[in-house]
């Protein structure tokens, strides 16, 4: 399955989880969350949320800043 | 004397609100944050591949200090809220620092699509505390839509040129019924007293902290700058004159 995180191809395995991404991508943790397809995905959300094949995924995390 | 400063009815126990930008490193941070004995602190969401040098939040959750997440870097009310409601997520949180600027050069607030997001955020039930110009005319719009605080700049963000327009900052205060946070310019511990006096409830600042030669004496130097400024405004400065008016009695002098 291909998709695009974060702006980059990426290719997963099928029915991969937006929890399962969220571990690889690092950002499981408070702090982090996740738009997909410009649709911001609750936490609670992201167990029983199924990427689907073209979605563009964008994985964010609090950083410094003023 | 209790003075407690109030943002939609949370007490924060500080009137100095630490940005984290700007820092070299997170112990540069931790030790700012211990030093400027800050309630509050701000963070910015950014892609997860590219953050790096370890995690602020971790540090502000050690310390126990409230997070204020920001919009920065957005340029339209769309932005805005999108990054809002992923900070909402994120964070746990429903505060937000609500920045759009309008281009890199100038940092400044863009108020169309500021106003915008401003009224949407309130609309999906953020408490919004909007980076504005210090234009009394706007802060007066932000406060009507709902926005829990006004945060005019003293002057360019980063630029630590203080309040260059301190009379807008006084017409600010005198019709605000939130706080107006003084947010973006302060350069110097002079800077924060002087917005305190103006009648400021309180004063955000980042980069006159994590960018000076020592963040963590700059932090406690910006810390009692903000607890003078805020005495001597509730003392009640004396009014200027333009000539002298003596202390010492001029009767019973001596004939010499």
């Amino acid at each position: 399955m291909n998709l695009t995180v974060n702006g980059t191809p990426q290719t997963l395995p099928e029915r991969t989880t937006l929890a399962e991404l969220m571990v690889r991508e690092n950002a499981a943790s408070r702090g982090s969350a996740a738009a997909v397809n410009g649709v911001v995905v609750p936490r609670g959300s992201w167990d029983a949320f199924v990427l689907a094949e073209g979605s563009s995924v964008e994985v964010l995390t609090a950083v410094q800043g003023g | 004397m209790p003075d407690p400063f109030m943002i939609a009815g949370t007490e924060l126990g500080s009137r100095l609100i630490l940005g984290t930008g700007g820092a070299p490193s997170m112990q540069v941070i931790d030790e700012a944050i211990v030093a400027s004995g800050t309630a509050m602190c701000t963070v910015a969401m950014r892609r997860a591949d590219a953050a790096t040098g370890g995690s602020v939040i971790d540090v502000i959750d050690r310390r126990g200090v409230r997070v204020l997440p920001n919009t920065a870097g957005c340029r339209t009310a769309f932005e805005a809220v999108r990054t809002a409601q992923l900070a909402r997520e994120a964070l746990e949180t429903d505060w937000v620092k609500l920045e759009v600027i309008a281009d890199e050069r100038t940092l400044l607030p863009e108020p169309i699509e500021l106003l915008d997001a401003a009224e949407q955020l309130v609309g999906l039930g953020f408490t919004v505390l909007p980076y504005t110009n210090d234009d009394p005319v706007l802060a007066r719009r932000l406060q009507r839509i709902g926005c829990a605080a006004v945060m005019p700049l003293g002057s360019p963000i980063g630029s630590g040129l203080g309040i260059q327009n301190p009379h807008n900052i006084e017409l600010i205060v005198s019709e605000a019924e939130v706080p107006v946070i003084l947010d973006a310019g302060v350069g110097t511990a002079s800077d924060a007293a002087l917005a305190m006096e103006l009648g400021c409830e309180g004063v955000l600042l980042a980069s006159s902290v994590t960018r000076a030669q020592d963040p963590a004496l700059m932090a406690e130097a910006m810390a009692a700058a903000v607890r003078a400024g805020r005495l001597a405004r509730l003392a009640g400065r004396i009014p200027r004159r333009h000539h002298a008016q003596a202390s010492s009695p001029l009767e019973g002098m001596a004939v010499l």
